[in-house]
């Protein structure tokens, strides 16, 4: 299913079964952590609402904190945007983003698909600039022999709270999305 | 003269077509045994005969070492087969968490000590489809994670057991000599592969990707629940060889026992494993064991007495024997190592080595570590690797990018090895 089609627990979830730290976790610790990462995501996008940020025009604003580029060619991996953090740059692939609402049978907003993207990977330059990576923000424990005991993030709870912090903004993104929808 | 001209011409002929694709190594190895001895007029029966000798003494003579590599590969096939291999790749990962930089180091550790015991093509898929898309979630340019997986495999390749076998019973050289300049070397391999991987971080960054479903799918990857001490098993034949100076097959049979035993199967189980993996891995190591015949022909062609005779004038005057001389000579023409040239000991490198051997132009532990040192070119960037294609093809860029991105790197090692080869040797 695409992903733009599941609900934010569902997507969360997928996210954190694709986590390398995933079998370490108990059911009731999963829904912990992923409704502490949505917490987190929605948190800052009502700090971003309230300083202004409007999610129909997002460029403005995040150009006052970022470089944005649109890349016609394909990245090197799968993938459709990347937050490059030496640079502050968010770079979005449009050619694999057209990919992604392949199979919706709907007249997609090109411009409100690309706010969905520019919106996530600004989550991500808030994590490395203001907030700090909330995949360090829960660690569990990966390692323990008698007194050593080695813990580590999941690198999947900053990416569920990026998901959060554009749905806040955008609701169900097939929707939003949808040009007929307005 | 005209005898060594033809050698040489034939070298270059066979050389070429190697070069160009047009010939495996596994079938110009053996015609350039027969050539040559051929050419040096060496009778076809006899005692010392191409019949008796190169042919038939030729594919048993690295008997030892093929029985070696088929014990590795049955070890290889064990790990995979109960999921040994997955797991330490897996631990490695968790260990890092969720800093990019301390899992690629973990798994670069985790991939060398894998390459101690494991081999073969299959051992090098299953562990790179596991690896890789790690590595490239964490955002590293596909070249840079392949070459890092290459400098990693490059680490434990330079103490892989199966390979010291081969070392010592193609060049005569005492285990204990390889042993001492293997460590060296992979020690150097380790550090170069370090300040790869911090070079590589630095250009990189960090990056924060939206990435689809299909990279790194760890679902895919956790299956088996492998017992923590099984992952040990690895580093058990290379504990027995140098703690307990045991031989090498002896040791990997260790490995073997200590791999059933600390995975807790049944009986039943257990036997299952032990044949299939049998099987399995035999059919892993039959191109190199056919391969092995053929470089056992070439060195029985290259030790008979009328070729070194023939071979001597030329070699004396090709082959450096000061230390200078010795370590510009193999520093500077390491990367005719690479495309299965002539200081590759897979290849017509065994050739040559066991010319300068039977010649006495240089001392044999000399002769065998200045090959080992220049066939780490060819181990980790040769673009005629099967093991590079394939990972250049996972990674989706070009085999010869990934020679690019290596090259200086690896001629720097190989040039180390070689002065590291003269101080102990020369």
């Amino acid at each position: 299913m695409n992903e733009l089609e599941l609900s934010l627990k569902e997507l969360a979830t997928n996210l954190l079964k694709r986590d390398i730290l995933y079998s370490r976790l108990t059911h009731t610790k999963q829904a912990e952590l992923i409704d502490f990462a949505i917490s987190i995501g929605r948190k800052q996008a009502r700090k971003c609402l309230a300083s202004g940020l409007n999610p129909e025009q997002p460029e403005l604003y995040l150009k006052k904190y970022c470089q944005l580029e649109f890349k016609k060619h394909p990245p090197q991996i799968p993938i459709y945007s990347e937050f490059e953090v030496k640079n502050n740059k968010i770079i979005l692939y449009l050619s694999e983003i057209e990919e992604i609402v392949q199979g919706l049978e709907i007249t997609v907003d090109k411009k409100r698909l690309i706010n969905l993207f520019l919106l996530h990977e600004f989550f991500h330059f808030l994590e490395y600039n203001s907030i700090g990576p909330v995949s360090r923000m829960r660690k569990i424990t990966v390692f323990k022999f008698l007194f050593l005991e080695i813990k580590r993030g999941l690198f999947s709870l900053s990416e569920i709270a990026a998901h959060a912090f554009v749905r806040e903004f955008s609701g169900d993104p097939v929707v939003y999305i949808n040009a007929n929808a307005k | 003269m005209t005898s060594a001209i033809l050698i040489i011409v034939l070298f270059v002929i066979l050389a070429l077509l190697m070069l160009t694709r047009k010939l495996p190594t596994l079938l110009a190895i053996p015609l350039m045994a027969i050539g040559i001895a051929i050419i040096a007029g060496i009778p076809l029966g006899g005692e010392q005969g191409i019949l008796s000798n190169i042919i038939q003494g030729g594919v048993t003579r690295l008997a030892t070492a093929y029985v070696a590599v088929i014990f590795g590969a049955w070890l290889s096939q064990i790990m995979t087969q109960t999921g040994i291999s997955k797991s330490i790749i897996k631990f490695a990962a968790e260990l890092g968490g969720d800093r990019p930089l301390l899992i690629t180091l973990l798994l670069a550790i985790a991939i060398a000590i894998l390459f101690t015991t494991i081999g073969g093509l299959g051992a090098f898929i299953m562990v790179g489809s596991i690896a890789l898309p790690i590595m490239l979630s964490l955002g590293l340019p596909p070249v840079s994670a392949a070459s890092i997986f290459l400098f990693a495999f490059g680490v434990g390749i330079t103490i892989n057991l199966g390979n010291w076998a081969f070392y010592v019973d193609a060049t005569g050289v005492p285990l204990e000599v390889v042993k001492t300049f293997a460590l060296s070397l992979a020690g150097v391999t380790a550090v170069l592969t370090f300040v790869f991987i911090l070079i590589e971080f630095k250009k990189a960054g960090i990056r924060k990707h939206w990435v689809k479903p299909e990279l790194n799918n760890q679902a895919e990857v956790r299956d088996e629940k492998v017992p923590k001490l099984a992952l040990f098993t690895p580093i058990v034949p290379l504990l027995f060889v140098l703690v307990f100076n045991w031989p090498i097959v002896p040791s990997f049979i260790a490995g073997l026992i200590f791999a059933m035993i600390t995975l807790h199967k049944s009986f039943a189980e257990t036997v299952n494993i032990i044949t299939k993996s049998a099987y399995d891995g035999i059919s892993d190591v039959a191109p190199v064991i056919v391969l092995m015949m053929g470089i056992g022909m070439l060195l029985k062609t290259v030790f008979h007495p009328q070729v070194s005779a023939i071979m001597e004038p030329f070699l004396n005057a090709v082959i450096p024997s000061s230390t200078i001389g010795y370590i510009l000579f193999f520093s500077l023409l390491a990367p005719l190592a690479l495309y299965r040239g002539p200081l590759n000991m897979w290849g017509l490198g065994s050739g040559i080595v066991g010319l300068i051997i039977s010649l006495g132009l240089l001392p044999a532990p000399a002769a065998m570590s200045a090959l080992l040192a220049t066939e780490r070119v060819q181990a980790i960037g040769d673009p005629t690797n099967t093991h590079n294609v394939w990972l250049a093809n996972y990674v989706g860029v070009s085999v010869n990018d990934i020679l690019k991105k290596l090259l200086g790197y690896i001629w720097v090692l190989a040039a180390i090895g070689v002065i590291i080869a003269a101080v102990l040797y020369m």
